[in-house]
């Protein structure tokens, strides 16, 4: 206990996320801390359902930030080997997993924020959890911005945040739905907009920029 | 059914690579660490299979913290943290050396109090030589913490705006005493393997 209390003291520190000399064990801590904060934030968010329903969604939002946590993992080290990075690819990672660990505090303190701003509106709550994922990245990239050792140059850093953004967008859509079991997810409701009788006016759009429109 | 597949392949995989690392004893005890290791092995690989960090001499950090500031090309920095590197690297071999002849002598110890008088003069007269070998690699590495020191704090000193004509031949006597430094590694290391050949023979 002693161990992971220190190491959540070593995450909030912003000017101290280096790379720990137990690696493989302060690993376990981090991916540990990071699926539980991501947890308790994906129980708040659920709504309309039971405590099933909710520990069914805490998994998933879990899942998600894991999942793409794992899918950045061989194009960090392609990036690592493209811009000849100096750390190690072990340390890399071990930094990686320390910010989804903070992250992952964040986040779940804003699961506090989020049971007192909602409304009950899907669209409404479903803008205010993306929002708070959001302040939680822009948090950790601060921190990361405080810190005195920089494991990446500028270029590669900002080409790990945005894959590691885009790959969490793909495995947001992959675990979906996870608002309310009754009620269409803002994404389906959007698609069946998209599918409604918006589509024929983009259909034409798309066969004018064709030109196979009819005239 | 592909994903169950698949999910199904990565978790053999994940096993798989989760014992043989423990076999390896490259994975720390524990079952939270096992079962973590299970499902984020692509995580727990790279970090596993990394050397462990070697212990750091915080005058030879001072010194390569050094080189970095000195307002050298590049080329010359490269060709000072290459000499830095070999004295860390001398150093370090000296300290297993160290260990060495302090693990020959704790044998040595134990083997006096099983042996009969005549042998344990031959015993002693070895224990004289590990212990006259051991006081000699300690004042080697001392020798050289306090040529480190003076270098570092010589690098310190220089004031690049005062005296910034004479910057390279301050840089030349740095390179004078990093290739002293150098010099007096090779020739330790050279009477230490005649130390070495001379007991092989006698023996």
């Amino acid at each position: 206990m002693n161990i992971i209390v220190s190491r959540l003291g070593a995450l909030l520190r912003p000017a101290n996320i280096e790379a720990p000399e137990n690696a493989a064990q302060t690993l376990t801590i981090d991916l540990g801390v990071a699926a539980i904060g991501f947890a308790v934030f994906g129980a708040a968010i659920a709504a309309g359902g039971n405590a099933g329903w909710s520990l069914l969604v805490a998994a998933k939002i879990a899942g998600v930030f894991l999942t793409a946590f794992l899918l950045s993992l061989p194009p960090l080290y392609a990036l690592k080997k493209f811009f000849d990075v100096e750390a190690s690819f072990a340390q890399i990672v071990s930094v990686f997993a320390g910010h989804l660990a903070l992250g992952g505090i964040f986040i779940s303190a804003g699961a506090g924020v989020f049971l007192l701003l909602r409304r009950g509106e899907i669209d409404f709550d479903g803008m205010l959890a993306i929002g708070l994922i959001a302040a939680s990245v822009i948090g950790v990239l601060i921190c990361r911005a405080r810190s005195s050792m920089k494991w990446l140059s500028p270029l590669p850093a900002m080409l790990a945040v945005t894959l590691f953004l885009s790959l969490l967008c793909q495995s947001g859509w992959a675990f979906r739905p996870y608002m309310d079991p009754q009620s269409p997810t803002l994404f389906q409701a959007k698609l069946e907009w998209f599918a409604g009788r918006q589509r024929s006016d983009l259909e034409r759009v798309v066969l004018f920029l064709g030109g196979k429109a009819k005239r | 059914m592909s994903i169950v597949f698949t999910v199904l392949v990565y978790f053999t995989a994940g096993g798989a690579i989760a014992v043989w690392l423990a076999g390896q004893a490259r994975l720390p005890n524990g079952i939270a660490v096992r079962i973590a290791a299970v499902i984020f092995w692509p995580a727990y690989l790279p970090i596993c299979l990394s050397p462990p960090p070697r212990p750091t001499d915080p005058a030879l950090d001072g010194l390569s913290q050094q080189i970095d500031r000195l307002p050298i090309p590049e080329t010359r920095r490269a060709e000072y943290r290459e000499a830095s590197a070999k004295l860390s690297r001398a150093v370090e071999q000296r300290r297993a050396e160290l260990a060495r002849l302090a693990k020959t002598e704790e044998r040595l110890e134990a083997l006096r109090g099983t042996l009969g008088q005549e042998e344990r003069l031959v015993v002693d007269r070895e224990r004289t030589r590990v212990r006259d070998a051991r006081v000699k690699v300690e004042r080697d590495l001392a020798r050289a913490r306090e040529s480190v020191l003076r270098l570092v704090l010589r690098l310190e000193l220089i004031d690049l705006e005062g005296s910034r004509e004479n910057l390279d031949a301050n840089l030349a006597a740095v390179e004078a005493e990093i290739g002293l430094l150098l010099e007096a590694r090779v020739e330790v290391e050279e009477a230490e393997s005649g130390v070495f050949a001379e007991r092989a023979g006698v023996r």
